[in-house]
């Protein structure tokens, strides 16, 4: 092969390639990417994350033609819910109004009306090509799915968390140079048909700066197009790129700056240059020349109205009809209870599942106070287990843990926790000597005709539901606690110093606008779930320890509440606990809804009496819960319901242990008056707030700008998951293949899946979450909402693109403002208020 | 001869029968029946085979002809080989009935998957007791065609119909080398009747005159079971069928990718005849054993390496086989089944706990290896000695027993760690000799259980050094390679990049069969 292997494409206006727009173009789609966790810290992302600068209705037809998805349900499942009355006519007049353009593309009510009733339009659910894909239409031979399999199956080891006992050895490199390494020795495509695959390789630059202006040149990609030819390719691989930006985000965290994203582009452009290079095809030059065009035409559609006008319209009418229910059982002026004493104050995570075991806890009680709260309790720490050295993170995927807390034992001295450490160290080391005897070469005969023999057991323990299959450390009844005390170990600083302390403390009872009118017993409960031999089991966890159990931040946030010294150091910032309020660590199991209470050897004699009684509320809540939940998870009868639902968790072949926080459509920030006694059915977020006692509005903007984006992203990810599985889910858990144990793969192999399993999102019979849009209520001034948007882009970019419809409550309590972007609120008409009165 | 013992044994196959024809019509109620019945009809089948299979062994293995004459005939084979299989395939088929229940709850046709799955397990409990050649041709064929559509129960995915057509190849070829065999075994032996065959060989290997059909018919029977147990290079079909829900995985992986080694075994009486069948053996289950394992270090996907895993288990077990060790064999596929199924049913609970487990070992040092490998031996040899298996008489056990303690080599190496002290490698003594203990114990239970059933087979004298030497060689390389990984790996990074690609036999395989131009335009 000679010296021009790679020759510049002839029509390419521009022959000097400025290198400060490709890196433009490579940093925009790069970022265009969502990240996606490993499945340890599976918790939900905004799948249009790096998109939300651009409209919702402007990433919807990007999205169509980068990956040929649908940002919308079918026309059928509208024209369902309009014949079934769920859309009324008023939901469409309403979407007319609001969404100008398409409405103007659609012209009539009655035309919107018939266009839903319609098949569904031939929508290209072709994305734009690459030179694989012509290729692949050329030749007739499927190399699109070729690439995308060997792009796969390298980065499934390349970036492999532990699974292959025989690791790539190119690990330490960058990807684009490990890919680049091993391919030089991989006779795989060639096997295939691809000749001169290994020489191509030899050919291609060192450096993936310098693939891409090559790629560019040769494949003669204009200016303007490159960006989406870009964003085009990454999406051939998209559950790799995700996952390489997960990389990329920690680096970013860490105030580095992360490149993998690139790195796979330019793995993905040096396979478009090979197949340009190496397959015998003389129409593909032609073929592509004339497909590159696609890049930047814009579509043309037959009956000339512009892509997904009707849909952004019945979408909005759909979710302006379950806003209104929404908004009419949040909208009622709050009961001015005379408020003695509460008995018991109990702040859950703002998570939709505890909507509904706080509502029927408070039922049990009018002296029981219910309170939402991220689930991080606003210790943004990294939690060290026994016997380890990498601290697991417990706060939201949006923060970098600040301090590092490591496990400890009850009243155990320094030798004594050294002791359990280094045998907890040796058990690891026995338990891996042990996992590797398995499945090493040569060993795992052995180990087949000594040990095989005992799964029979195994399996029968199993099939019974009495073997839990995934090993799950119970932390409570090992006398595990966390331990704040300071100390250095292997260069860490672990532990939290006493001013942090009173920050911790003073910052989380600000937060959830608890400064006075302390009960005897203050519950803090994390939330965890049960569910064995799940993939997606963190997914299930809570999102805001990082998709972990809440369990040790409530600890650690009680230990400090609990200490005199800090609670005297708290009277300076005029929050004043009294000498005979409690606070208690507990965790609310979300698959049975069992709450249990931790560290309990700190309570007093005098309030043993107040413990009983509130573990009588809280099991009476727990079953009404269950009572609830029944329903949804299609279990009826009135007997059994409490052992069905806990053996749920229990068995290996359960797809679907709890719903998750399948529903989830509101946010409400808003004293808790406000929702007490109404029914949000565990679709709403709850996050106590009372901006008369907020100082500078500090707390508001804090809330705003991360529980508020947060729920947003657990809402994309649900509706994403929905409306087009393929694209941003992760496909049917009966066929999913651990990868790397970081992630899934459906069936034998292809892309990593990102997002949610069908089965998550869908029972079999209907969907269980339904596809709208976050509708948030905030209970605040509408000058200091504005004043919070105004400072911060990312939060103005999600709101006035449309990402999520903002609501404001007046004094009373009464739904009165819509934030309609840019800054502009619309008052809630009086018939609208009736309607909602009325519903 | 209407035995009422041998119509028992028929109700289990009849019921699963029944209910696989039913899953095939509409009726009302049909997805709460189906449900039921399927799981029924595996319970009972578990129950009648351990019931009649603790029979058979008080009185002994009995055959009974039920229809249709010689060789047309329908023939059952009731003894502790075709019991034990029975009751392996259906105790597997109840598991994976009883998974498959929650596990594809929602799915439309969860009553259809029930029905193949039902249809699949009557097809292998057929094979197993098959007591006719024709009947055993049938059972086999009928096995894969049954499995055939459990693998296209995704009919609409396009990698699904290309694992299934790559299956679909390598199961005919396999069915042709079991018809070239029957044929040959008919010439040679002038009778279907398994009972009767079986006899006539035992006389024939006694008086050494072995027809020239008979070893063409043990040959064919290696290559049936080559292709059937998925032995490299056939076995990327084996692979590439996760297409198709995780309980089938299960059930292949237990019940029916056995399927080759077990015809060796039903067989053995015939194998032993020829010296070129054992060799084949030997060869075939070895390399494909040592490849297997190796490629397995390197797959990054579950159940992809459970795959490999499998792949090389059947190397192994069909290397027993060569050895002569048809006891061991069986031993090997029962405990292989039920790991396998277990690990393929749990193998959603693979994920990382912490981090760190993916760091690298510091390997033992050279010191420590060796001493590891010395102690692995006398432990093996000492136990052995104990509990009654001198090497003398049982040359085959001890040949694999040079393998187990191969196997511990590694363990025990990596036990004696600086860090943890004398407690851990004391505790790691212990396995050692725990597992050495059960495996003798457990190879002198199955060779007892299958005393009259299967051949016993010496290693031919004179090759017992040559065969010892070639397993310590193989066996304890590939030993050595992968507990010095990180090093070694670094030194010849080609062999991890021919490795983890399953050294390109399937990468050929997929090529020849127009694998990428097929998916898209054909299915």
């Amino acid at each position: 092969m000679s010296e021009c292997t790679f020759t510049p494409d002839p029509d390419l206006d521009d022959h000097v390639i400025q290198e400060t727009r490709i890196a433009d173009a490579v940093d925009r789609a790069t970022h265009a990417v969502a990240p996606c966790w490993p499945l340890r810290d599976f918790v939900a992302v905004n799948p249009f994350l790096g998109l939300s600068h651009q409209s919702f209705p402007d990433v919807a037809k990007r999205m169509n033609k980068v990956a040929g998805a649908s940002l919308f349900m079918s026309r059928s499942f509208f024209a369902e819910a309009l014949a079934d009355g769920r859309i009324q006519e008023a939901d469409l007049e309403h979407a007319m109004q609001t969404e100008p353009e398409a409405a103007r593309a659609v012209g009539s009510v009655e035309a919107l009306r018939t266009a839903a009733f319609d098949r569904d339009p031939d929508v290209p659910s072709q994305p734009l090509p690459t030179v694989v894909d012509v290729a692949t239409t050329v030749t007739g031979a499927d190399w699109s799915e070729l690439v995308t399999e060997r792009i796969s199956r390298w980065a499934s080891t390349y970036f492999d968390e532990g699974q292959a006992a025989w690791a790539n050895p190119w690990r330490q490199l960058q990807p684009y140079a490990a890919w680049r390494a091993e391919s030089r020795y991989d006779r795989s495509a060639e096997f295939m048909g691809l000749n001169g695959f290994r020489a191509a390789v030899e050919f291609l630059p060192e450096s993936p700066h310098e693939v891409i202006p090559l790629a560019i040149s040769v494949l003669g990609i204009s200016d303007a197009d490159m960006e989406l030819y870009f964003h085009r390719l990454l999406m051939t691989h998209a559950g790799w790129s995700a996952f390489a930006r997960y990389h990329d985000w920690q680096k970013n965290l860490a105030g580095e700056r992360g490149t993998t994203v690139a790195e796979l582009l330019a793995i993905r452009l040096a396979w478009e240059l090979i197949i340009w290079r190496c397959l015998d095809a003389p129409d593909l030059p032609d073929a592509w020349r004339a497909a590159r065009n696609q890049l930047s035409q814009k579509p043309e559609r037959p009956d000339g109205v512009p892509e997904f006008s009707v849909e952004i319209l019945l979408q909005t009418a759909y979710e302006h009809a379950s806003q209104e229910r929404l908004l009419a059982s949040i909208s009622k002026r709050p009961q001015d209870r005379a408020a003695p004493r509460p008995e018991v104050q109990a702040a859950f995570c703002i998570d939709v599942r505890s909507e509904r075991f706080r509502r029927a806890l408070e039922a049990c009680d009018e002296s029981v106070e219910t309170m939402g709260f991220a689930g991080f309790f606003g210790v943004p720490m990294a939690y060290v287990p026994l016997g380890s050295d990498e601290p697991q993170p417990q706060c939201p995927a949006l923060l970098r843990p600040t301090l590092l807390v490591r496990e400890g034992l009850a009243d155990a001295n320094a030798a004594e926790l050294e002791a359990a450490d280094q045998l907890q160290r040796t058990h690891n080391y026995a338990f891996r000597i042990w996992d590797r005897f398995k499945r090493d070469a040569v060993a795992t005969f052995g180990f087949v005709e000594t040990v095989g023999i005992t799964y029979l057991y195994k399996l029968i323990a199993a099939s019974l539901g009495a073997d839990a299959v995934t090993p799950r450390k119970s932390t409570s009844t090992s006398g595990y606690k966390p331990n704040l005390e300071i100390a250095h170990k292997n260069g860490q600083r672990l532990g939290i110093d006493f001013e942090t302390r009173v920050q911790l403390a003073a910052n989380a009872l600000k937060g959830m606008s608890l400064r006075d009118g302390f009960a005897r017993i203050v519950l803090l409960a994390g939330h965890s779930s049960t569910s064995t031999n799940n993939p997606h089991a963190a997914g299930l966890e809570c999102g805001a320890c990082g998709g972990h159990s809440g369990e040790s931040n409530a600890r650690v946030l009680t230990m400090i509440l609990n200490d005199p010294q800090v609670r005297s150091a708290l009277v300076e910032e005029g929050i004043a606990i009294p000498d005979d309020t409690v606070f208690l660590p507990g965790n609310h199991n979300t698959t049975t809804d069992d709450v249990t209470l931790y560290d309990l050897e700190a309570l007093p004699e005098s309030h043993q009496a107040d413990l009983r009684r509130l573990r009588n509320r809280l099991t009476t809540a727990a079953r009404r819960t269950r009572r609830e939940r029944a329903v949804d998870l299609g279990l009826s009868g009135e007997t059994g319901i409490d052992e069905l639902l806990r053996a749920r968790g229990k068995d290996w072949s359960q797809v679907r242990p709890e719903w998750g926080l399948a529903g989830c459509t509101a946010f409400v920030a808003a004293r808790r008056e406000c929702t007490r006694g109404s029914s949000l059915k565990g679709q709403a977020f709850l996050h106590d707030y009372d901006w008369k006692v907020d100082t500078g509005f500090e707390v508001l903007e804090s809330l705003m700008t991360a529980p508020l984006v947060v729920a947003s992203w657990i809402n994309m990810q649900y509706y994403a998951s929905t409306v087009d599985n393929r694209v941003f889910g992760c496909g049917n858990k009966v066929l999913h293949n651990i990868t790397g144990k970081l992630g899934v793969l459906e069936g034998n192999g292809g892309d990593l899946r990102v997002g949610l399993p069908w089965q998550s999102v869908h029972d079999g019979q209907r969907f269980v979450h339904d596809p709208v849009r976050l509708t948030a209520v905030i209970e605040a001034p509408v000058e200091a909402i504005n004043g919070v948007i105004e400072t911060h882009p990312d939060l103005k970019n999600l709101l006035d693109n449309g990402w999520l419809h903002l609501f404001a409550l007046n004094t009373s309590g009464i739904v009165f403002q819509q934030y309609l972007g840019h800054g502009k609120w619309k008052s809630v008409t009086p018939d609208v208020l009736d309607r909602i009165a009325a519903a | 001869m209407w035995n009422p013992i041998v119509l028992l044994t028929l109700a289990g196959p009849f019921t699963l029968a029944s209910v696989a024809l039913l899953s095939r019509f509409n009726f009302s109620g049909r997805h709460r029946f189906l449900l039921a019945a399927s799981r029924a009809s595996a319970a009972l089948s578990l129950v009648l085979a351990l019931g009649i299979g603790i029979y058979v062994l008080a009185a002994g293995p009995m055959s009974a002809e039920l229809i249709g004459v010689d060789p047309a005939s329908l023939i059952l084979r009731l003894d502790a080989l075709s019991m034990t299989m029975l009751a392996l395939i259906a105790f597997v088929g109840l598991v994976v009935i009883q998974f498959s229940r929650k596990y594809l709850d929602g799915e439309q046709r969860q009553g259809v998957f029930l029905g193949r799955i039902c249809l699949t397990l009557c097809a292998v409990s057929m094979l197993v007791l098959s007591g006719s050649l024709l009947q055993l041709v049938v059972a086999w064929i009928g096995t894969s065609v049954a499995l055939h559509r459990l693998l296209l129960y995704y009919d609409d995915r396009s990698r699904a119909r290309s694992a299934a057509r790559k299956k679909f190849i390598c199961a005919r070829i396999g069915d042709a080398f079991v018809i070239l065999a029957a044929g040959l075994l008919y010439m040679a032996f002038g009778t279907g009747d398994l009972t009767h065959m079986f006899k006539v060989a035992r006389e024939l290997s006694e008086s050494g005159d072995t027809p020239f059909s008979a070893m063409g018919a043990a040959v064919s029977i290696v290559l049936a079971a080559a292709f059937k147990s998925a032995q490299f290079p056939f076995h990327g079909w084996l692979t590439e069928v996760m297409e198709t829900p995780t309980p089938v995985s299960a059930l292949l992986h237990a019940g029916i990718v056995n399927a080759g080694g077990f015809l060796v075994v039903r067989f053995s009486d015939v194998i032993v005849l020829s010296g070129a069948a054992l060799l084949a053996l030997v060869l075939i289950g070895a390399i494909t054993a040592l490849i297997g394992s190796l490629v397995m270090l390197t797959q990054a996907n579950v159940k992809t390496a459970l795959a490999w895993s499998t792949i090389a288990q059947m190397g192994f077990m069909l290397l027993q086989c060569g050895l002569g060790a048809f006891s061991a064999a069986t031993l090997h596929i029962v405990a292989h089944s039920l790991y396998k199924a277990h690990a393929f049913l749990s193998a959603g609970s693979g994920m990382a706990e912490t981090r760190s487990t993916c760091e690298e070992y510091v390997p033992p040092s050279p010191l420590n290896t060796l001493a590891a490998g010395v102690v692995s031996a006398l432990v093996v040899l000492a136990v052995g000695t104990v509990m009654g298996m001198a090497p003398a008489e049982k040359p085959a056990i001890v040949a694999l027993g040079v393998v187990l303690a191969l196997g511990f080599t590694p363990m025990l190496a990596r036990s004696f760690s600086q860090q943890h002290g004398e407690f851990l490698a004391g505790r790691f003594l212990l396995v050692v000799v725990g597992l050495s203990a059960a495996y003798f114990a457990l190879q002198s239970g199955a060779a007892a259980l299958l005393r009259d059933t299967v051949a016993v087979a010496s290693i031919p004298s004179g090759l017992e050094s040559v065969t010892l030497v070639f397993l310590v060689a193989t066996f304890g390389l590939t030993t050595l390679y992968a507990l010095y990984l990180p090093r070694w790996a670094t030194r010849w990074p080609a062999l991890y990049v021919h490795a983890s690609n399953g050294f390109y036999a399937d990468a050929i395989f997929d090529r020849s069969m127009g694998k990428l131009t097929r998916a898209r335009f054909n299915g």
